[in-house]
C-alpha cells in the first residue's frame, strides 16, 4: 500500500519533471529565435534577453541534472566494479549512491544559505528580478537530487 | 596527511563509480573548506553556469542531435551516398567516411553515427563486396570521426572551459571550429587511402552512375541538407552567434522532422527532450563542479606547481608533446571524454600555454586523441558500441578496428606536431 503510494507520487513527479523541462527548452529556443528576428529586423529585443537566456541555462541543466540522476545517468567513470563479485556489487553501489546523496545536501545546505544571503541583500539579476529567485533552483535541484538518491537506497536494500 | 586520505577516497569513490560530479564537488569542498573559505562559495560557484554566454549551444545542439538520430536522416544519408559513389571504386566507403564526420559533429560523440548510421552502412557494405571485418572496423571508426568538426558538442565545451580560464592568449570559437577542418580533412584523406589500398584485390561491385537516383536522393534530403549550410552562413556572416545558431537549427529540424517529414510523435519528442536534457544536465553538472574544483587548484597553486615538475622533467616542446600525446591516450582510454575536458584541460592547459603551445591547437591534439581513445580498451566506447548493435565479441571488434587506429594515430602524430594545419587560417 505505502510502496503502491509512493509509486505513484514519483510517477507524477517524473511527469512533472518531463512537463518543466520541456517547456524550458521549448521557451529557450522561441525566445532567442524572438531575438535574433527582432534584432536583424527590426533593430529592437530586450535587453535582458542574454540574461534571461543565461539563466534559462542554469535552470535546464539543474532540472537536466534531476532527471539524470533518475536512473545512473549521471557520467561516472565505473572501471573497478565490473571486477566486484555479484553480493558486494549492491554494497558499492548503496554507497556510491550514499555518497552522492550526502553532497548533493551539503551542497543544497550552503547554496541555500547563500540564496538567503542574496535575498537579504536584494540583489537584482535583471530588470527588477530579483537575484534570489533565479538561483533558488540550485539549492532546491540538489535537494531533489538527493532525496532522489536517498530513495534509490531504501529501494535498492528493499528489493 | 589528512588531504591525502581524503584525495585517496575521493579517487577510489570514482572508480567504484559513483557520480563523477559528487566525487569532483567532494573535491572543491573540501579545497574551500581547508583554505578556510565559506562553503557558501559553491552556490556561487554554481551559478557561474548562467554567466557562461556560448552555454546555450549545449542544450540546444545537444536536442538537435537527439532529434536527428531519431528520424529517419540516416536513411536518407545512406541513400545520397550510395547515389553519388556507385560508379567510383571504393566511393562508398570514401564518402560514408565523409558523412559520418558531419553527422557525428551534429549529433554529438556519443555514438549515436555508429547506432543510427553505421547500422544502415555496415549491409550496404558487405552488400557492395567488403569483408566483414574491414565493414565492422569501418563503421567503428567513422563513429567518433567529426570529433573536431562545428558544432560537435565537446569542441564547443573545450572552447568554454578555455575561456573561463582567464588566459594570455585568446581566441574565439570561430577560431576552434576553423581550426578542426583541416585535421578532419587529413583524417577522411587518411582513412580512404587506407580504405581504397586495402581493397584493390577484393572485387567491389561498382554500379553506373545514375542522375536520377541522385537527383531523388538528393530531393529526398532538400530539408536536411541546408542545415550544416545555415550554420556555416549564419556564424560567418555576422547575422548570430553560435548559441544563437544553435537555436535556430534546433527549431528548423524540429519542424522539419515533426512537420514536414513528420516522423517524430509528440511522445517520441517528449523521451528525446528528457534523454537529451538528462545528458545535458549530467555535462552541465560536471562542468559547474568542475570549474569550482579548477578555482581550489589556482588558490593551491596546483596548475604552477605541476608546471615546475613538468619543466624539471621535460626540457623541450617536443618531448612535452610526445609525453602529452601518451598521457592523453592513456585518459581516453580510461574517461569519457566530457569527463575528461572538465578535468584534464584545466590542469594542462596552462602548462601547454608555457611551453610555446597555441591553445586552439591544444584543443585539436586533445580531441583527436579522445577521439582514438574511442576505440582504445578498456573504456573506448565505440568498440562496446559496435559489439552491442552488431552483435560481434568485443575481442573481434578490436581486431577489426585496430588498422583504423594505427592510420588515426599517423594522422594524429602528424597534426600534434606540425602545429600550422590546426593554426592555418588562424592569425
Amino acid at each position: 500500500m505505502l510502496l503502491n503510494n509512493s509509486r505513484k507520487i514519483i510517477n507524477t513527479l517524473h511527469i512533472l519533471e518531463d512537463i518543466i523541462v520541456s517547456l524550458i527548452l521549448m521557451i529557450m529556443m522561441l525566445f532567442s529565435f524572438y531575438q535574433i528576428i527582432m534584432r536583424n529586423f527590426f533593430d529592437s529585443g530586450f535587453i535582458w534577453g542574454d540574461s534571461f537566456l543565461r539563466i534559462l541555462v542554469l535552470w535546464l541543466g539543474l532540472v537536466g541534472a534531476i532527471l539524470a540522476s533518475r536512473k545512473g545517468k549521471q557520467l561516472s567513470i565505473d572501471v573497478l566494479s565490473q571486477f566486484i563479485p555479484y553480493p558486494y556489487k549492491s554494497y558499492i553501489k548503496t554507497i556510491n549512491l550514499l555518497f552522492a546523496a550526502i553532497i548533493c545536501f551539503i551542497i543544497s545546505y550552503y547554496s541555500c544559505l547563500f540564496v538567503y544571503l542574496e535575498y537579504e541583500d536584494a540583489t537584482v539579476a535583471f530588470e527588477n528580478v530579483p537575484a534570489w529567485v533565479t538561483e533558488v533552483i540550485i539549492p532546491v535541484g540538489f535537494l531533489i537530487m538527493g532525496l532522489k538518491y536517498t530513495a534509490q537506497i531504501v529501494n535498492e536494500n528493499i528489493e | 596527511m589528512m588531504t591525502l586520505i581524503v584525495v585517496l577516497v575521493l579517487i577510489l569513490m570514482a572508480l567504484l563509480g559513483a557520480p563523477l560530479f559528487s566525487v569532483i564537488a567532494g573535491g572543491a569542498l573540501y579545497g574551500f573548506y581547508i583554505a578556510d573559505i565559506d562553503l557558501m562559495v559553491i552556490g556561487i560557484e554554481l551559478y557561474r553556469i548562467s554567466e557562461t554566454p556560448l552555454l546555450m549551444a549545449l542544450p540546444l545542439f545537444t536536442f538537435t542531435g537527439y532529434i536527428l538520430s531519431e528520424s529517419k536522416t540516416s536513411q536518407r544519408t545512406l541513400n545520397l551516398i550510395q547515389s553519388m559513389i556507385g560508379w567510383l571504386p571504393g566511393g562508398l566507403v570514401i564518402f560514408a567516411f565523409l558523412f559520418s564526420a558531419v553527422f557525428t559533429a551534429f549529433t554529438g560523440a556519443s555514438g549515436v553515427t555508429i547506432v543510427a548510421l553505421g547500422a544502415l552502412l555496415y549491409p550496404a557494405l558487405i552488400k557492395t563486396g567488403y569483408t566483414e571485418k574491414f565493414s565492422l572496423g569501418m563503421v567503428t571508426a567513422s563513429g567518433s570521426l567529426g570529433l573536431l568538426l562545428a558544432p560537435s558538442l565537446p569542441l564547443i565545451l573545450y572552447g568554454i572551459i578555455a575561456q573561463q580560464m582567464d588566459l594570455d592568449v585568446h581566441f574565439s570559437i570561430n577560431d576552434l571550429f576553423i581550426a578542426g577542418l583541416l585535421p578532419t580533412a587529413l583524417m577522411v584523406i587518411a582513412l580512404s587511402i587506407y580504405a581504397v589500398f586495402k581493397n584493390r584485390e577484393f572485387n567491389i561491385a561498382t554500379v553506373p552512375f545514375d542522375k536520377l537516383k541522385l537527383k531523388a536522393s538528393i530531393w529526398d534530403m532538400r530539408w536536411e541538407l541546408p542545415m550544416p549550410l545555415i550554420l556555416i552562413a549564419g556564424i560567418y556572416s555576422g547575422y548570430f552567434a553560435i548559441s544563437e545558431a544553435a537555436a535556430v537549427i534546433a527549431i528548423y529540424i524540429l519542424f522539419i522532422e515533426t512537420m514536414i517529414y513528420k516522423e517524430i510523435s509528440l511522445s517520441k519528442l517528449i523521451d528525446i527532450i528528457r534523454d537529451s536534457m538528462a545528458m545535458v544536465g549530467s555535462i552541465l553538472l560536471i562542468l559547474a563542479v568542475s570549474l569550482a574544483l579548477t578555482n581550489v587548484f589556482i588558490d593551491a597553486e596546483v596548475p604552477s606547481k605541476l608546471f615546475n615538475i613538468v619543466q624539471n622533467n621535460v626540457d623541450s616542446r617536443v618531448s612535452f608533446l610526445i609525453l602529452l600525446n601518451i598521457f592523453l591516450l592513456f585518459v581516453g582510454a580510461i574517461l569519457d571524454i566530457f569527463s575528461a575536458l572538465v578535468i584534464i584541460v584545466p590542469l594542462i592547459l596552462p602548462v601547454a600555454i608555457s611551453f610555446g603551445i597555441h591553445p586552439v591547437h591544444l584543443g585539436i591534439i586533445f580531441l583527436a586523441n579522445m577521439q582514438i581513445g574511442y576505440m582504445t580498451p578498456p573504456v573506448g566506447i565505440n568498440l562496446f558500441i559496435s559489439s552491442y548493435r552488431f552483435k560481434k565479441p568485443i575481442a573481434d571488434i578490436y581486431k577489426a578496428s585496430f588498422p583504423f587506429v594505427l592510420v588515426l594515430l599517423i594522422v594524429l602524430i602528424v597534426i600534434t606536431y606540425i602545429p600550422s594545419i590546426s593554426l592555418f587560417f588562424i592569425k
